[in-house]
């Protein structure tokens, strides 16, 4: 996008969406492309060789950049990217670009300050080929105007190929949108009408991402939640879309672990991370149009839901079996029950790829995309009463809400010690909002006053957490041996259920002590966000 | 912004040598280069003042008086640490640093001083929470002495391995007193010098606290 004569210290951005999905049904959308999207010109048709190259310690994928140079015909281009960080549906990134004579890499006729200071030191032949991708790529140019009348120009390519990297080869397939005018909506707009024509995924992973796993042989792995700057004078409007934004950010980040499975916490993490976008939308979900707030709710909800059995699986068999293992060690019984939790968790993740691969899945992530990217919540149906209220300071709203939550939970817990197992639940509940509630406010206010009243919540949410176990575990159990029948081996799951079941009941009885002092420790905490009542006391 | 301490309490285990170096190393190589000199003796400044025009730039910062603000729009920032200091001193200038680079000579005397230096600074918060990492270089080596295998056999009684070592040749003198290094020189021999630096080189920039991803994969 760039040439190294550019002036001006700032690195280009390229924003793009990419599509993956089955071979034939890319190749069926390719071809319905020009007719669906009126474009009268022939592809323009490149093979592409890039060759990506590193230090032996891969320093430069360490720092989230890709250097490679490809070969365009006669011609050697030299590019690095910077800004591979985490995955999201958009993809922004820096760009370097320059002419060099061969496949040797030149680091050093790089003369953009940053990227420069990016790459750091390279010693003199350290930089060896990693991986090589070879694509065959079309491409067409997609003009016209978006939805709302605005103009648009978007590239789009069609890329076949490999990736080769130490005698692995991998198979590349997708349709890479760049948006080369106009609004990043219409990138999404153009990827739900595709939508129509044939189901695709989208990639969030770079080419690079993928040539470096073939390298090094590493499973996806999974990230965490960024952190979200929120300041008390920011208008509600603006931390509404950063907080979604960063949980959508977060959840598709860990769509690759989840699809693997290898390790339990991709799954915990994109729950999380849809966890928190549902937990945004009921904090927030006031300040926006009705229509809208269904539907984000149903998709989130569906979303959650298609993850919970595999989620639940992965407790029942890492902390709910666990323990009991310990202690009676070589017990049948318990194998047999394992053994059924193995075969249920495997079916579980099934239902996580398909999900996961689902048309219903990708067109909620490209319809809130989009969205997100016009705030398009500002809309007729938007009440005067909302917009005011979106054009309020943060911390106005944060006060309202977290004084409404901690009634809430006051009221819920009134008499605790004699309060039967179902309204504890509902405690239990009212707590969980009130804690989502702190986690998005938080920041808003002097930490040393929150921290005492967050680590009170963080308690008694943790010891009200043992209700959900057992009712968790006795879900479970229902389910592992509702088909066990009377078999010998059905006696078995039904002896170890019994076991289960019997330690769990048994933990809360021990643990009522603990839920008793946390309770009465939390309702004694003085909330943070009031100033006043901090003085008067 | 990678910030390296190069500190060792002896003197004349070539502090200012491989400070200096370090400096001339990410300059030659293009890098935004800052070294700041907290030694009394300025040794560090005078070798920036007498650099030429011609080599690659380094912006030198008197910090004689106790560190100052650490500099904008630089890549790499070196500290040259004073001799003999204090632990206050040294504590105050380890909290800056990602890494700190120890030189040793090969040489009875120093041995003692540097393993009481490094179990001081292992005792330090940033060390002791992995926060800066620590690298032993070992410096004027003669390769195949018996006092250079007595030095490899003490680093390893000391729990390090050491990032590289350093040969004795007579051309560090030589270009310390023209504000240069042999990272400025051409020719085979200089080429070849600048080999004994890479391991150190590449233990700093492993150490770049804006690495996105701790390992390779993701």
């Amino acid at each position: 996008m760039t040439s190294p004569t550019s002036t001006g210290p700032s690195v280009p951005v390229e924003t793009e969406l990419k599509l993956r999905g089955d071979p034939e049904a890319l190749l069926r959308l390719w071809q319905t492309l020009p007719q669906a999207a009126s474009i009268a010109a022939a592809p323009k048709i490149k093979d592409l060789e890039n060759v990506y190259y590193d230090t032996a310690d891969l320093r430069l994928r360490k720092r989230g950049l890709a250097f490679r140079i490809r070969r365009d015909g006669t011609r050697f281009i030299q590019t690095v990217k910077t800004g591979d960080t985490a995955s999201s549906a958009v993809l922004s990134r820096g760009e370097w670009e320059g002419e060099v004579p061969s496949l040797e890499p030149q680091p050093d006729i790089i003369d953009n300050p940053e990227i420069r200071a990016a790459l750091g030191l390279i010693l003199p032949g350290e930089l060896r080929p990693v991986f090589t991708t070879r694509v065959h790529r079309e491409v067409l140019k997609v003009n016209g105007t978006d939805s709302l009348g605005r103009l648009k120009v978007i590239e789009a390519a069609f890329d076949r190929g490999e990736i080769e990297a130490a005698g692995l080869k991998e198979a590349i397939s997708e349709i890479e949108l760049e948006l080369v005018k106009g609004p990043a909506r219409a990138l999404f707009d153009l990827a739900l009408t595709l939508q129509d024509i044939a189901p695709t995924s989208i990639e969030t992973r770079s080419k690079s991402a993928r040539g470096y796993a073939l390298a090094t042989g590493r499973k996806p792995t999974w990230h965490r939640a960024e952190a979200v700057e929120l300041t008390p004078e920011m208008r509600v409007d603006d931390a509404l879309a950063a907080i979604l934004e960063a949980c959508l950010r977060h959840w598709t980040a860990n769509e690759m672990a989840a699809l693997d499975g290898s390790d339990p916490e991709g799954v915990h993490q994109l729950r999380v991370g849809l966890r928190r976008f549902r937990s945004a939308l009921s904090v927030f979900g006031a300040l926006l149009p009705p229509d809208h707030l269904t539907w984000l709710k149903t998709e989130a909800k569906w979303a959650i839901n298609s993850l919970g059995p595999a989620r639940d699986w992965d407790v029942f068999q890492a902390d709910l079996l666990a323990p009991l293992e310990a202690y009676r060690p070589d017990d049948d019984a318990l194998a047999a029950l394992r053994a059924g939790a193995a075969d249920k968790q495997a079916v579980a993740y099934q239902q996580v790829r398909e999900a996961l691969s689902s048309p219903r899945y990708t067109r909620f992530l490209l319809r809130l995309g989009g969205w997100l990217e016009d705030r398009a919540w500002h809309c007729a149906e938007l009440t005067a009463e909302q917009d005011v209220a979106l054009n309020q300071p943060l911390v106005q709203l944060g006060k309202a809400l977290l004084a409404k939550r901690h009634r809430q939970v006051l009221k819920r817990g009134k008499g605790f010690k004699r309060l039967p197992t179902a309204e504890r639940h509902e405690l239990r509940i009212a707590v969980k909002k009130l804690r989502y509630t702190t986690e998005f406010f938080r920041d808003l206010f002097p930490a040393k006053r929150a921290k005492p009243y967050i680590a009170a919540l963080r308690d008694l949410q943790e010891s009200l957490g043992h209700l959900n176990d057992v009712a968790v575990a006795e879900h479970l159990l229902a389910e592992l041996t509702q088909s066990a029948g009377h078999s010998k081996a059905g006696a078995k799951l039904h002896r170890a259920a019994g076991l289960v079941a019997g330690w769990y009941d048994r933990a809360l009885l021990d643990f009522e002590p603990e839920m008793q002092r946390t309770w009465k420790s939390f309702a004694a905490t003085a909330p943070f966000w009031d100033a006043s009542k901090k003085q008067k006391a | 912004m990678i910030t390296v301490l190069v500190a060792n309490t002896k003197g004349g285990c070539g502090k200012t040598t491989v400070a200096t170096h370090l400096a001339a190393a990410f300059a030659t190589a293009g890098l935004r280069a800052a070294l700041a000199d907290a030694d009394k003796q300025g040794s560090s400044l005078g070798w920036v003042a007498t650099r030429p025009e011609t080599a690659a730039p380094i912006q030198a910062i008197d910090w004689r008086d106790g560190p100052g603000k650490t500099p904008k729009q630089v890549d790499r920032l070196i500290i040259d640490a004073p001799a003999g200091m204090k632990m206050k001193k040294i504590e105050e200038l380890l909290r800056l640093a990602d890494v700190i680079v120890v030189p040793v000579l090969p040489s009875g005397f120093d041995e003692p001083v540097t393993g009481e230096f490094l179990q001081q600074i292992e005792a330090l918060k940033p060390i002791r929470k992995n926060k800066t990492a620590v690298a032993i270089l070992r410096n004027r080596v003669q390769t195949g002495t018996r006092m250079a295998a007595k030095l490899d056999k003490f680093m390893l009684g000391v729990g390090h391995t050491g990032v590289g070592r350093l040969r004795h040749r007579m051309v560090y003198a030589d270009v310390a007193g023209r504000g240069l290094s042999v990272f400025d020189l051409s020719g085979k021999q200089n080429e070849d010098l600048r080999e004994d630096w890479a391991p150190v080189l590449r233990y700093i920039e492993n150490a770049d606290p804006a690495m996105p991803f701790s390992a390779a994969g993701e």
